[in-house]
């Protein structure tokens, strides 16, 4: 309970923060030529008409472990191996709201290093940006669009935080 | 408030998946055998592959040449077994993606592909063609229960 008034928290502050931060983002002019972009998967949502039977198909006849967003795959991160890294499969409903202003039927969540840098540097490429920077316990999100209408969710792990909320709703990753 | 559904953060664990877990690994139902092991590969399809390739190299640092981009990971934490996770586009046209009508397409790796075929033919899931053998791995195509097409892996990492 604590921890969902928490992240309410976290949404409520991000929001009356968030054109604080586009404007400090967006007048900040760092020469990132060398910014490291996308490191990996980060995850993979798709819609489907019965998520619920989806998820279950997927564990009898695949073997993933579910829960009632999905599946977590767990890693070891190529830049550091004794760094775990985690990709999520979830599918959706199909008249989720999330994938929008995409009117694709999935949605790639792409792992960067170093979000707020990256936010910068792409609006200055002139790449749409569909929301502001949100920060949970777990990282740092953000969504653009790709050229041809792909909502794209960009997230910056924290990926030790991420691991300990699986391990406190006694979730158990796919490996 | 939606953006954290869809990952599994500060929800209380559900009682009911949690059954389901434990009903699996009940050796009376059924001998546990390790089957999917990660993600091997997304696959979508777009209007114009090149033009694309092109923005997610320049904007998000994907350098997927002609086959894709691959991403690399480890296995263990030794760092000793590479695993790689593909990235690819796809026209529209492309028939990879038959008999399902979706826009994009999974590939999970697998452990032992032989054995988990002949266990889903058992369990009636739509197998859509024979196994494939390559240098980099063997290959299966399956349908999931919304006909999305699936491919599955059993990688050689080497």
């Amino acid at each position: 309970m604590k921890k969902i008034s928490l992240i309410v928290l976290a949404l409520a502050t991000s929001f009356c923060f968030g054109f604080a931060f586009k404007s400090i983002m967006t007048n900040n002019s760092n020469d990132n030529t060398s910014l490291k972009r996308v490191t990996g998967i980060g995850g993979i949502f798709f819609k489907c008409k019965d998520p619920k039977k989806v998820r279950e198909w997927y564990q009898t006849h695949l073997g993933l472990n579910t829960n009632q967003y999905g599946a977590v795959f767990e890693w070891y991160q190529g830049a550091d191996s004794t760094k775990k890294g985690f990709s999520q499969w979830s599918p959706f409903k199909e008249t989720t709201k999330y994938f929008d202003p995409s009117t694709k039927e999935f949605m790639i969540n792409y792992r960067v290093e170093n979000l707020e840098a990256l936010v910068v540097e792409l609006k200055k490429e002139g790449v749409k940006v569909t929301d502001t920077l949100q920060t949970f316990d777990y990282g740092k999100f953000i969504h653009i669009m790709d050229i041809e209408g792909n909502k794209i969710e960009l997230w910056e792990p924290n990926d030790i935080v991420y691991e300990k909320l699986g391990v406190q709703m006694g979730s158990k990753t796919t490996k | 408030m939606k953006n954290s559904v869809s990952r599994w953060a500060a929800r209380r664990p559900n009682n009911s998946t949690t059954k389901m877990i434990s009903n699996m690994e009940d050796p009376k139902t059924q001998t546990k055998m390790k089957k999917v092991t990660g993600i091997g590969g997304i696959f979508f399809k777009c209007k114009d592959p090149n033009k694309m390739k092109e923005w997610y190299k320049t904007h998000l640092g994907i350098d997927a040449g002609q086959y894709g981009a691959s991403f690399e990971w480890y296995q263990d934490a030794e760092g000793k077994k590479k695993g790689l996770t593909q990235w690819n586009l796809n026209s529209e046209t492309a028939k990879l993606y038959e008999p399902s009508a979706k826009d994009f397409m999974i590939n999970y790796r697998v452990d032992n592909l032989e054995s988990l075929v002949e266990e889903l033919k058992k369990e009636g899931v739509t197998v859509l063609d024979k196994v494939e053998t390559y240098d980099y791995g063997k290959f299966v195509h399956i349908l999931d229960a919304e006909g999305n097409k699936i491919q599955l892996w059993e990688p050689t990492d080497e």
